[in-house]
């Protein structure tokens, strides 16, 4: 049975099912399986948009400045 | 959690302070059952009361039925009566527990005076003490988070798994609607399914508020792409919603149609016609799912049918060129073409003129007459081969449509037939010379009509939800054909095509895992069962199922569904294998830590389903507490559970002189019940 204080928030066979998809959508499906039993909707939307955005600039930053692989 | 003290003062029958310490597989090696002995009236079920009201405030037990909670007693009424008038005595129920490394310690007090002779009681106050693993103590007084605490701990929801009176025990397995509904939400809750879906609507609202956003800042066709999604998924949540309600008023229908049939049944001179409708019924289900495959099977060959039509004209033709092909004019023998330049040239392949000689002449232009163009010969054969290959399957065609058609007539008659013998016993009831079963039948008639209606209502909301999400799909198409437009994927749209993404993967894991964990489910309390089951019981059940709404099914060996004609007493073995089987689904194999209080559950059960109960219980819950009678606890069932190695606690559940509880400590063991039970003079 989940416990908010030390058990682990998303069931075990979740975290196994969410293991066969990409990085992005396993962080961010097991960070919505916990905000939205404990903080709501907003919070998750919240962090979602931040994971986007930090995506985006991550993405703009890599078209900016292109690794040298001469 | 772990339950390591109750601590009982002036509550109920215990009057002064009574303690009773839970045996705990930490703290007394495999020791894990606590027994708590005592005759009817003697407090049992006041222990059991004591734990509920310590960890969740509530005053009144399932079993207390319709006793409005103001007229429910917590206080001892002896202490209230040798108090003086007016002045306030505390009942106190202190539950001492411990959950992922902090100790929690809940008090809660019920206050309670005399005024002249009528005893007024009150909610007191509510403390819980948790003692933190960096050593310091935090203390809760505010009830809403205090009860928002404990519920962290153990959810209120799940708490009919975990405390059990005997009468409880019994809904698992038969249920009414609401009660279904309400295990169905305990399991959902106890599996983490909850929570998964709680994620899965969370993402949706969240996707409808990244589209909104984007359909601002997008082209006109995208934003109209975007809001007509919007509109659809709506539109799906809407059909999904009304399938949920129609569902549910189907559950009450039938419970009302079950509670007919069983009031009806009491009817000594209608109990007869009951049972025949029932097999009726049976029979007539059975019917029309062969009436269903007939038509899947139709359906199936329905684009062949065609072919039946031209039939005739498909044989005239191939007979035609067939009868052409064994005179061997079809292909010539000679090539036209060949023919046609012996003639332009008037020279044979031989080299020797022909038009000179007339017989020669006459025989080339026969053979002329009798070819046709090479392109004609050869669609005239590839239609012959084909026409081979259907006319030959043609007979085939018919005989599986024929045979489908006479299953269908046949299903069809035999369901009239069961209809009209169903419409003669509604009538024969109706009309009985009881008064009181006729209006049964009429109030039985109507929810069978309520029940079709539903039925069919049900299908046209399916058949619309299916077209939202064919409807649907085209949409996404379309929507990612717009975004692939748009020449830079900005913020927006990766936000939505992420909060998509996941919403796509939550309702695959979703699905994937409540089907998952329902099968596992049923493998665990089928093993559960047979550990249990006497050789009886073996013998006609071999298969629990567990259905989509958490409901349970039991096979026997031929595999019909066995549910209705098991004994009570199996039922409530049932009960258990599935409380069994969710403790372990709920801690993926591990020892759940929580604890089984089971309050007379011996009742219907024999002695060696008693034994089995007391071998497997112990290993699959962190603690049992057993509340039992001098008739379901003695000496031979103290002589199991001491060869189990489990036994722990033993407390006796005495009676003073003035009618209180005492709660009185014995070593664990056959020898000290035994002499115990001799002193007591119980049986």
């Amino acid at each position: 049975m989940s416990n908010k204080n030390e058990a682990p928030a998303v069931n075990p066979l979740i975290i196994e099912y969410l293991s066969q998809y990409d990085d992005d959508i396993r962080d961010l499906c097991r960070i919505a399986i916990e905000l939205a039993n404990n903080q709501g909707i907003p919070a998750v939307a919240e962090q979602m948009s931040a994971h986007v955005k930090r995506r985006t600039r991550e993405g703009r930053s890599a078209n900016d400045n292109p690794k040298d692989h001469s | 959690m772990i339950i390591r003290k109750i601590i009982l003062k002036d509550f109920r029958q215990f009057k002064g302070h009574q303690v009773i310490q839970v045996a705990a597989s930490d703290g007394d090696g495999d020791r894990n059952v606590t027994v708590i002995h005592g005759e009817n009236g003697r407090g049992k079920t006041g222990i059991y009361r004591a734990v509920v009201f310590g960890l969740f405030g509530e005053i009144t037990l399932n079993q207390d039925n319709d006793i409005p909670e103001a007229e429910m007693r917590l206080v001892n009424t002896e202490r209230v009566r040798e108090t003086p008038e007016r002045e306030a005595v505390e009942a106190i129920v202190e539950i001492e527990f411990d959950n992922a490394g902090r100790q929690y310690t809940i008090e809660r007090k019920r206050v309670a005076a005399r005024y002249q002779d009528k005893i007024v009681e009150d909610p007191g106050p509510s403390l819980l003490r948790i003692l933190l693993p960096d050593g310091n103590t935090r203390l809760v007084e505010d009830e809403k988070t205090l009860q928002e605490e404990i519920n962290s701990v153990l959810n209120p929801r799940v708490k009919e798994y975990y405390l059990f009176d005997g009468e409880r025990m019994d809904r698992l397995t038969r249920a009414g609607a609401t009660q279904r509904r309400e295990v169905a939400k305990g399991i959902r809750s106890l599996l983490d399914i909850d929570a998964l879906e709680h994620a899965k609507t969370a993402m949706e609202r969240v996707t409808e508020r990244f589209s909104a956003d984007l359909g601002k800042a997008s082209s006109v066709e995208y934003a109209r792409v975007l809001s007509e999604i919007e509109a659809t998924q709506k539109e799906i949540g809407r059909c999904k919603e009304r399938l949920q309600e129609i569902d549910a008023e189907l559950a009450l229908a039938d419970d009302e149609i079950t509670a007919v049939d069983k009031e009806l049944e009491a009817f000594q001179e209608i109990k007869e016609f009951v049972r025949r409708r029932n097999d009726l019924i049976k029979l007539r289900d059975q019917r029309a799912r062969d009436l269903s495959t007939c038509n899947l099977s139709l359906s199936n060959v329905v684009s062949r049918c065609g072919m039946l039509l031209v039939r005739p004209l498909a044989g005239k033709v191939y007979n035609t060129i067939e009868a052409v092909r064994r005179n061997g004019e079809l292909p010539a023998e000679i090539r036209r073409d060949l023919i046609e330049r012996v003639l332009q040239r008037d020279e044979c392949i031989c080299g020797r003129p022909v038009l000179g000689d007339e017989d020669v002449l006459a025989a080339v232009r026969s053979w002329l007459d009798r070819t046709t163009e090479e392109a004609i010969e050869d669609s005239a054969l590839r239609l012959w081969q084909h026409l081979a290959g259907i006319v030959s399957h043609l007979d085939d065609y018919e005989r599986e449509i024929e045979g489908n058609l006479q299953s269908f007539g046949s299903a069809s008659n035999d369901i009239a037939e069961y209809e009209r013998q169903l419409d003669e016993i509604a009538a024969a009831i109706g009309s009985s010379e009881r008064r009181d079963a006729g209006d049964l039948e009429a109030h039985r008639s109507n929810a069978m009509d309520k029940r079709l209606s539903l039925t069919a209502d049900r299908k046209i909301i399916e058949s619309k939800l299916q077209d939202f999400r064919a409807m649907l799909e085209q949409l996404q198409q379309k929507r990612e054909e717009e975004a692939a437009k748009q020449s830079k994927k900005d913020e927006y749209t990766s936000r939505v095509e992420m909060s998509r993404r996941m919403t796509d993967a939550l309702e695959r894991i979703s699905t994937r895992f409540t089907t998952e964990i329902r099968e596992r489910l049923a493998v665990l309390a089928s093993a559960a069962l047979e550990e249990m089951l006497d050789a009886a019981g073996k013998t006609n059940i071999c298969k629990v199922k567990v259905n989509d709404d958490y409901t349970l099914e039991v096979f026997n060996r031929f595999g019909d569904p066995w549910l209705a004609q098991i004994s009570a007493g199996q039922r409530q073995v049932l009960s258990i294998a599935f409380v069994a089987a969710l403790a372990e689904a709920a801690s993926n194999g591990r020892l759940l830590e929580m604890p089984l209080f089971m309050d007379t559950p011996f009742g219907r059960l024999g002695g060696t389903h008693r034994e089995n109960l007391m071998r497997l219980v112990p290993k699959k819950a962190a603690q049992w507490v057993l509340l039992a009678t001098d008739t379901e606890f003695r000496p031979e069932e103290a002589r199991m559970l001491e060869q189990t190695g489990r036994w722990g606690k033993l407390y006796f559940l005495e009676q003073d002189d003035q009618g209180n509880t005492v709660v009185e400590e014995r070593p664990p063991t056959l020898a000290a019940f035994q002499a115990f039970a001799k002193d007591r003079g119980l049986r």
